[in-house]
């Protein structure tokens, strides 16, 4: 049993004797932080491009080039909005827009904005201001999401840097995307996924140990596996493209 | 300071990158030229990187610099056209985004072609099948979906060299032709392919003693980019054309047009060109639609042009016959119904019929040669066409009614981009145009000309929201894709400007007398 001043001392010793305890924790956090935002679809294999890219000759390039999409984007979210918000709205405009944030999002990984673009400029092409409000605010949540969290993890990379250790580099899981039109958010690990698209019902038998969660755009996502076989109830094929 | 380590230390098991992180050294020795490619080859490839988002630029430009590249970035293609113009042999290749504000990419594309022949890579978030066909019609050689991975970029020095090498190739077939020109050969081998060695200009040359001076020079004097002008071209053409298509051979073709400060290989090239554009050409025609085969069944082989009114064989012409991409646009514009530029010139094409000839440029500038008759008993075949909507769609009033609506055009466009079904359907789809824009609408995602066979002669209802439902219907019947994705995201993926519903052309048509007048007057031809 030890006491007060001998838990601390034999924590001091143990400091002395393993000094980048605190260093091994900060990468080990962030690590998992990455890995949180890959699993959740927040930041998709780009990102972890963009941080390959990054090396000595250019040290704060990841820093450097969301900083330019944070400053882009909302820009180009403040003219949508204003665009949005006239009397003859000019969709032309809102595409070119809504194009330009999906570029520039998917270009740094941000995966869940790209996705709430493609919804967006599904919307406008319906030409609807109301609904194309909507789908902005939806954009707009996204960004800002990942706008915290990318700040949150460049924070945690510089404390890291500071205490002199190198970044930890996590793998983005491959995804499998398909139509579904389950909630929002569900976390699924069966072996058999029941997937409704519009007009069918579809059985896929997927591997095991796979794991499926359901996107914000109803989309759900396999990981893990390669290909979902597809047991046809009626000769109907679900598109399923690799992330 | 801290880069990426390999975390074997940190016992995370996490991926190794150490083959990412090179110094990034783009220092290569651009002294002497003669060394540059053949040492460090790829290394140094001079990239002109073209893109309005700032993000993705920054991002590309770190990526080629990895690669060893020597990148230039640009934000603007006024800019980066005039970079080019400055420095006609600055630039090895230019990458460039699709999507611009002051310039449309694939405009850019064009300019690049005509004017120094660079191999242009196209970029873009959009990856539907019509843009991606559109870079390969307008004569990019790759397109790259966004976000482009650094993978992709590596290899890009695989155009420059291919580009070089099949420009020697076809001097080297073209050189075999001929008899008893191996000498002037040797005059010709001005060229500096620094990626095409000295192997192949020494296995031409005879041991000469401008060998040596030759490589210098071939070295700093690049292939000299000639501007294959419309009167250039006529000219050209109409050479050809006198020899007879087999039997023009580079060395008589530029004796015939005498121009000075032409040389062989310039000519030679360019035929090469020419004769690729009309294999193409004559290749596609097997694959017109049966309603088209039974029009144009009577015309002459010989002739070779066909035609055809997509958009793949005008921009093929461009990219072969370096036609300015003015009236390359004048052309797409009346052969596709888009607003042209001068409306006034654009629609005599068309009743001309000179769209349908290779030759078409001439008949811009109202010359009048031997090879008008030829094409006035084409122009017969055309009209006849032509003729077709008078009879099936009694209540056209506008077969024109497509020069004002844009987005038809834009779509007629993809229509005769995407496939060789599409370039039928494209044809048939001048007759019967002004159908529902909503079953153009079919036409552009569902890509089946079925529909529109089947669409003629009928009256056809002027909603185009019953339009968007028959998209879905059809799509659904015929497409496993979820319905709303998929033929929304077509549409999602239209050019910019592309808005088939809700746009400000009514289906009542919105006529122009000019247009009315056109269409009578090329029925009076009949």
């Amino acid at each position: 049993m030890l006491n007060v001043a001998e838990a601390q001392e034999a924590l001091e010793i143990e400091k002395i004797e393993r000094p980048d305890m605190d260093l091994i924790e900060m990468q080990r956090q962030f690590a998992e932080y990455s890995a949180s935002l890959f699993r959740e679809g927040f930041l998709d294999s780009q990102f972890t491009q963009l941080q390959q890219l990054q090396d000595e000759s250019n040290p704060d390039f990841v820093l450097e080039v969301v900083s330019l999409f944070f400053d882009g984007s909302e820009r180009l979210l403040n003219d949508l909005t204003l665009s949005l918000e006239q009397e003859m709205v000019d969709f032309k405009k809102v595409d070119a827009h809504v194009h330009q944030l999906k570029g520039s999002s998917s270009s740094i990984g941000a995966q869940r904005v790209k996705n709430a673009c493609i919804a967006f400029r599904n919307c406008c092409e319906l030409q609807i201001p109301e609904a194309c409000r909507a789908y902005l605010q939806q954009v707009k949540q996204e960004y800002l999401l990942v706008k915290n969290k990318l700040q949150t993890l460049l924070k945690m990379e510089q404390q890291i840097v500071a205490a002199g250790g190198s970044i930890p580099i996590t793998e983005c899981p491959e995804w499998i995307r398909l139509e579904c039109c389950h909630r929002p958010g569900c976390c699924y690990k069966p072996e058999w996924i029941r997937l409704e698209c519009c007009y069918r019902m579809e059985w896929i038998i997927s591997e095991s140990r796979m794991v499926a969660r359901v996107d914000h755009l109803g989309l759900m996502l396999l990981a893990g596996v390669d290909q979902a076989r597809v047991l046809p109830q009626a000769g109907v094929l679900l598109q399923a493209g690799v992330d | 300071m801290c880069g990426i380590c390999s975390l074997d230390e940190m016992n995370f098991g996490r991926r190794v990158v150490g083959s990412m992180s090179l110094p990034d050294s783009s220092v290569v020795a651009r002294n002497d030229p003669g060394d540059v490619v053949s040492d460090h080859f790829p290394a140094g490839l001079r990239v002109l990187v073209v893109d309005d988002d700032p993000i993705c630029l920054t991002i590309l430009d770190k990526m080629l610099r990895t690669c060893h590249y020597d990148v230039t970035k640009c934000n603007r293609a006024e800019v980066a056209l005039s970079l080019l113009r400055e420095n006609k042999n600055g630039y090895d290749i230019v990458i460039s985004d699709v999507h611009m504000p002051d310039m449309d990419g694939f405009k850019l594309l064009e300019h690049i072609g005509l004017e120094m022949d660079l191999p242009v890579i196209m970029m873009s978030a959009d990856d539907s099948k019509n843009v991606v066909m559109k870079g390969v019609t307008h004569g990019a050689c790759d397109y790259l979906i966004k976000p482009v991975r650094i993978e992709a970029l590596k290899n890009v020095w695989q155009h420059v060299v291919r580009k070089k090498k099949n420009e020697w190739k076809e001097l080297e077939q073209l050189g075999n032709m001929e008899d008893g020109d191996r000498q002037q050969k040797q005059d010709d081998l001005e060229y500096s392919s620094p990626a095409n060695e000295g192997s192949w200009k020494n296995s031409k040359r005879k041991g000469e003693d401008e060998e040596g001076e030759e490589r210098d020079d071939a070295t700093t004097l690049k292939k000299p980019r000639v501007v294959w002008s419309v009167e250039l071209h006529q000219q050209f053409v109409a050479a050809v054309n006198q020899l007879g298509i087999d039997k023009a051979v580079p060395k008589k073709i530029l004796e015939l047009m005498n121009v000075p400060g032409l040389t062989r290989e310039n000519v030679a090239s360019h035929l090469q060109k020419y004769r690729l554009y009309l294999r193409r050409v004559s290749g596609v025609s097997q694959h017109q639609g049966g309603l088209n085969n039974s029009f144009i069944g009577p015309q002459d082989a010989s002739f070779g042009a066909l035609p055809s009114l997509s958009g793949i064989d005008l921009q093929t012409l461009a990219a072969a016959g370096q036609l300015p991409a003015q009236t390359l646009a004048t052309y797409q514009a009346a052969g596709l119904g888009r607003a042209a530029m001068k409306p006034g010139i654009t629609l005599p094409f068309v009743d001309q019929g000179t769209l349908f000839s290779f030759e078409a440029p001439k008949s811009v500038f109202g010359e009048g040669r031997q090879q008008q008759q030829q094409r006035n008993s084409n122009v017969k075949h055309m009209n006849l066409l032509h003729g077709i909507p008078a009879t099936l769609e009694p209540k056209q009033p506008s077969i024109m009614q497509q020069s004002s609506a844009q987005p038809l055009g834009s779509l007629n466009n993809m229509q005769g981009n995407t496939h060789g079904n599409g370039q039928s359907s494209s044809l048939l789809m001048q007759m019967v145009q002004p159908q529902t824009r909503g079953q153009m609408l079919n036409e552009s995602i569902g890509g089946q000309i079925s529909r529109i066979q089947s669409s003629v002669g009928q009256p056809s209802p002027r909603n185009r929201m019953a339009g968007n439902e028959q998209v879905m219907a059809c799509n659904l019947a015929s497409q496993a894709a979820p319905v709303v994705d998929f033929s929304v995201n077509h549409m999602a993926d239209l050019p910019g400007n592309v808005y088939p519903l809700g746009s400000t052309t009514t289906p009542g048509g919105v006529t122009t007398s000019h247009q009315k007048d056109l269409y009578t007057r090329r029925l009076a031809q009949m």
